[in-house]
This record gives structure tokens, C-alpha cells and sequence, in this order.
């Protein structure tokens, strides 16, 4: 029987490298990432809970992971599309160089 | 599944269809329309949400739930899908003349309508599935709308550093969500709510809320996550900022009712405290950091960081009178601060550029504007008899009444007022007082003037009758709280 909190500790690990990442790198598509990650974490507490947590209402859990999913593909076409548009007129992708506007 | 599809009734999403039929129309007249011919597309997205709008005020949709409740159409919803309609309707109708040179005018009216939809959407989710998703159909459509101006690259950085921060953020809210749900058992609103009940609440649940708090702390720009406000503001194309100013922050807080006075009221000795904290360091910082900016719209950013620290107070509150404070208070500051980035989207386009210098002498080049936007900072500043001192007064109230223990965070708000009238003088100051430093006047279109004086009238009639408004907002609160 697989517990629910060894995932839920999986889950948290991953998220928290996403943390790190998205507030460590400075290069953008690195950050995009640790985003995904973040997202993914949530993907899987939402799996994993489904199953065992919330067996009351598993399908919406599943559900959910589903839209997260669907989601962050359309950030992440946005995300690319705003990083290439960025690197054609600056040559760069790092985010300590995009400093046209006061931090 | 057959039978599923059949039970719904569609005429709850009126207000929403209307607006999406006239972006259908919108796409499709673009589409046809032949080369050089300008856009009508402004004139399109202006008919649709007046209609909506029209609609939504003459006749309400009535209550109505969908799908076990994860879409429902209540009194909160109404008020702010009209909420959001205002606001859609006066940017469209003041960026007439700026957007009529623009090539990406029709994608960007597009987002525009997209993201209220959203945000219709949003007030209404029942259920966090469909509060996730509403949200991020208003959040990417904005950062989509930032980026747009594709002749400068200052707003395509500031759509990355608006996505990126965003994206960081959504993940937090959902991952909160995610121990919500394990906490409680269930995605519904009414489901956790009853889970919750009024004890003291399993520790999944709680550090589920914790986590989403930060996501709602970006929607309404909330110290430490506002750093995304003052770049949107500055480089993003100035109709999106003065939309998403006013409607991404109601929303944010229609979000906030939602889930944490109405359905997490249970949980409040965890979420109250992080509150006052985030409101006080919110206020403070806002406040402050606005009195170095030279650039108006960063000084806009800050005020309006500001501004949300004050209405956290209302939701700190957490009573009907709390909440309908919060209400009135968001009706306020939409007329507000649209009226005051209504005037920055003519003086900019005219001068060049955004710096507080340009605008001086502004009472002899356009007594108009610099009457609007004098009037738009004492309302933010709180001075009667406008608009934003009844409503200050009114969030203070709200919270003096509920404990004397809330009385340090009036205090605090009271006193960073003050500070605020500060650099908001400072700015009636180079327009009333300094001399013209270029010569002529600012011409000022006639549907830019019509949605100033919409604004105007606005900040001052909510500031000398306030009781229609009080009422309808009390109204809209009462049956919330206190389930």
C-alpha cells in the first residue's frame, strides 16, 4: 500500500527545486523550467491525492492535473514566444540583461 | 453525458455571449476587411461590452447554478461582471486615438475582450477547477495584451517579467490548491467549505491557504508580490495598463471574497493574521516608494500597490459591512484610476514620454485632463468630497467596528494617507502651479473626453450621494458572509 504522504514529500521536493530554480538562474528559459516544475509538482499531488486522499471525488483531482497540464503548455508557448522575440532584438536571453525598464 | 449536455441552461451565460459574439465579429471583420481600411475593431469590442453591460444592469441574469455548483451566478457575480464591463468599455473608448495608428490594435482588443471574458468567467467558478482555469484565461490574454506593442521592446520585457512572475505565482496557487483538496476531500467551494466547517481545520488545508494567498497577492499586486507592477505599468501599451489596473485587481479581490471570506471563513485565524501583515507592508511600501519615482506611470504603480493595501483591510474585516467597504471601494477607484491613466495615455502620447516634468503647466495646455487628473489623485489621496475619501472611510469603519485589536491597522492606514497626499500634490503641483514648458494645447478627442467625463462624474457623485451605491453593496455582501 503506497502511502500518501511519501508522495506528497516527492511532490514537495520538486516543487521546492522549482522554487530554487525559478529564483536562482538567470537565464529565462532555465526559469521557464523551474516553473514547469513547479507546475508538475502540483500535477502530481493532484494524481496522487485523487487516489488516495479524496477518493470521494477522485475525477475531479484527475481532472484538474489534466487542465494544469493543458494550461502551462499555453504559458509556456506565450513564455517562448515573448523570450524569442526578446533574444531577436537584444541577442540575449538572460534575464539580467533585459533592464531596459527600471527593476 | 448526453443528459448532462441537455440540463444546461445557457441563458446564464448572457452577459458572457454577447461579449464573445462581438469578438466573433470582431475576428471575422478583420479577417475580411481589406488592406488599408481602417480597423473597426475598437468600435466592435466598445458595442459589446456596452451591450453586456446594458444587458447585465437592465436585466440580471437571476441565481442560477451549473454543474453541482462548480459555475454560479449570484449577486457578487452580477455586480462585478458589471464591474468589469465598465471598465472594458471607458479604456476602449479613451484609446480611440492611440490605438489608431497601431498595427496590433485588433489582437490587442482581442486579449482585451478574451481577458474580461475571463474574468466574467472567473467571478462566477463555484469550484477551483474552473477558478484555475477562468484565471488563467485572464491572466495569459493580459501578458499576451502587454506584449503586444510590438514597435517597442520595452513591452515585450515587460510581458516576460509579467509572465514569468505570474507563472511563479499561478504555480504556488494551485499547489496550494492541491493540499486543499487532499485536506478537504473536494474541489467544490461549498464541499470545502463544509469540510472546513468552523473548526480548526486539517494541516493540509492550512498550508494549502497559505500557499494560495500568494497567488492572490500577485492579482492584486500585494507586497512582496508586486515587483512585476511597476514594469507592467511602465512598459506595457498604456490602454492594457489602464484596463488591467482596475479589472485584473477587482478580480483579484472577487477571487478573495470568494474563496476566503465566503468559503474559508473557518480557517480565518490562519489567513486574517498573514493578511494584516501583507496589507500594513503593502500600504507602507507602495506609499513609500512612490515619492522618488520621476516616471508617472511607476509613480501610478506604486499608488495603486498602495491602493490594494487598503482594501485588504476590508477583507481583513471579513463582515458583510467589510466586504460591501471593499465592494464600494473597488467601484471608486475603477472611475479613479481610469480617469488618471486616461490623462497619462493623452499627455504621454503628446510629449513622448512619461516623466512627471511633462506635465507641467497642464491646467493652461488642457484644463479638461489636468481638472480629471487632479481629481483622480485627491481621490486616491482620499479627499472629500470624491469618491475615494467615503470609501477609505468607510474601509476604516468597517474595521474599527468588527475589534478595537484592528485599530493599529487603521492607524497605519490613516497615517501612510498622508504620506500618499505627498507625492499625489506633487504631481497638481507641476500641472497648477509650474509654468508650460512647451507651448500649446493638448488636443483631447471627443470619445477620450466622453470617458473622462464618465470618470468624473463617477468620483464625484460616489462621493457626495453614496448611499445608492452603500446600499446596492450591502446588498451584494450580506448574503455571503456568515454561512
Amino acid at each position: 500500500m503506497m502511502d500518501v504522504r511519501s508522495f506528497a514529500v516527492i511532490a514537495t521536493v520538486v516543487f521546492g527545486i522549482g522554487v530554487y530554480g525559478a529564483l536562482a538562474r538567470r537565464h529565462a528559459i532555465a526559469v521557464i523550467i523551474a516553473i514547469e516544475l513547479m507546475l508538475n509538482a502540483a500535477v502530481l499531488n493532484f494524481v496522487s491525492f485523487s487516489r488516495l486522499a479524496a477518493p470521494g471525488s477522485a475525477v475531479s483531482g484527475q481532472v484538474f492535473a489534466v487542465f494544469i497540464i493543458t494550461v502551462a503548455a499555453a504559458e509556456a508557448i506565450v513564455a517562448l514566444a515573448l523570450v524569442l522575440a526578446l533574444h531577436r532584438a537584444l541577442k540575449t536571453a538572460r534575464l539580467d540583461r533585459f533592464n531596459m525598464l527600471k527593476w | 453525458m448526453n443528459g448532462f449536455m441537455q440540463a444546461v441552461d445557457w441563458s446564464v451565460f448572457r452577459d458572457e455571449g454577447i461579449l464573445l459574439a462581438a469578438l466573433g465579429v470582431m475576428l471575422a471583420v478583420d479577417l475580411v476587411r481589406p488592406r488599408g481600411r481602417p480597423s473597426p475593431s475598437g468600435w466592435i469590442l466598445l458595442a459589446g461590452s456596452v451591450l453586456a453591460l446594458l444587458a447585465g444592469v437592465l436585466r440580471p441574469v437571476p441565481d442560477a447554478s451549473l454543474w453541482d455548483g462548480a459555475y454560479v451566478v449570484d449577486a457578487l457575480a452580477r455586480y462585478f461582471k458589471a464591474l468589469f464591463l465598465l471598465a472594458l468599455a471607458l479604456a476602449t473608448l479613451a484609446s480611440f486615438r492611440y490605438m489608431q495608428a497601431k498595427a496590433w490594435r485588433g489582437e490587442f482588443n482581442l486579449m482585451l475582450g478574451v481577458s474580461t471574458v475571463g474574468m466574467m468567467l472567473l467571478v462566477g467558478a463555484g469550484d477551483l477547477v474552473s477558478l484555475f482555469v477562468s484565471l488563467e484565461l485572464v491572466s495569459i490574454s493580459l501578458y499576451v495584451a502587454a506584449s503586444l506593442a510590438r514597435d517597442e521592446v520595452t513591452s515585450q520585457e515587460a510581458g516576460l517579467k509579467y509572465l514569468l512572475v505570474g507563472a511563479f505565482s499561478t504555480a504556488l496557487f494551485i499547489f496550494g490548491m492541491s493540499f486543499v483538496y487532499a485536506g478537504c476531500g473536494s474541489t467544490s467551494l461549498a464541499a470545502i467549505r463544509a469540510a472546513i466547517g468552523t473548526g480548526p481545520g486539517h494541516p493540509l488545508a492550512v498550508a494549502g491557504v497559505v500557499l494560495m494567498l500568494a497567488g492572490l497577492g500577485f492579482k492584486i499586486a500585494a507586497v512582496p508580490f508586486h515587483m512585476w507592477a511597476p514594469d507592467v505599468y511602465q512598459g506595457g501599451p498604456t490602454p492594457m495598463v489602464a484596463f488591467a489596473s482596475v479589472a485584473s485587481k477587482a478580480a483579484g479581490f472577487a477571487i478573495m471574497i470568494r474563496l476566503l471570506v465566503g468559503t474559508m471563513a473557518g480557517l480565518s485565524g490562519v489567513w486574517i493574521p498573514l493578511l494584516c501583515v501583507m496589507a500594513v507592508a503593502t500600504m507602507t511600501v507602495g506609499s513609500f516608494a512612490a515619492i522618488p519615482q520621476t516616471n508617472i506611470r511607476r509613480l501610478l504603480a506604486y499608488s495603486s500597490i498602495a491602493q490594494a493595501g487598503y482594501v485588504l483591510i476590508g477583507i481583513v474585516a471579513g463582515t458583510p459591512r467589510g466586504v460591501s467597504a471593499v465592494l464600494f471601494y473597488l467601484l471608486v477607484y475603477l472611475f479613479t484610476n481610469l480617469a488618471a491613466f486616461i490623462s497619462v495615455l493623452i499627455v504621454s502620447r503628446h510629449a513622448g514620454n512619461d516623466e512627471i516634468a511633462s506635465y507641467a503647466g497642464l491646467a493652461q495646455r488642457s484644463p479638461l485632463l489636468a481638472l480629471a487628473f487632479m481629481l483622480a489623485l485627491l481621490s486616491l489621496a482620499g479627499i472629500p468630497p470624491l469618491g475615494g475619501f467615503v470609501g477609505k472611510l468607510y474601509l476604516f469603519a468597517s474595521a474599527m467596528e468588527v475589534s478595537t485589536r484592528l485599530l493599529w491597522l487603521v492607524v497605519v492606514g490613516a497615517t501612510l494617507s498622508i504620506v500618499s497626499l505627498f507625492y499625489y500634490l506633487m504631481v497638481i503641483r507641476q500641472m497648477y502651479i509650474e509654468a508650460p514648458r512647451e507651448p500649446g494645447a493638448i488636443p483631447v478627442g471627443p470619445a477620450a473626453t466622453i470617458a473622462l467625463l464618465c470618470c468624473i462624474a463617477g468620483m464625484v457623485v460616489t462621493g457626495i450621494w453614496p448611499n445608492g451605491v452603500l446600499d446596492l453593496t450591502i446588498a451584494v455582501a450580506g448574503p455571503l458572509v456568515g454561512h
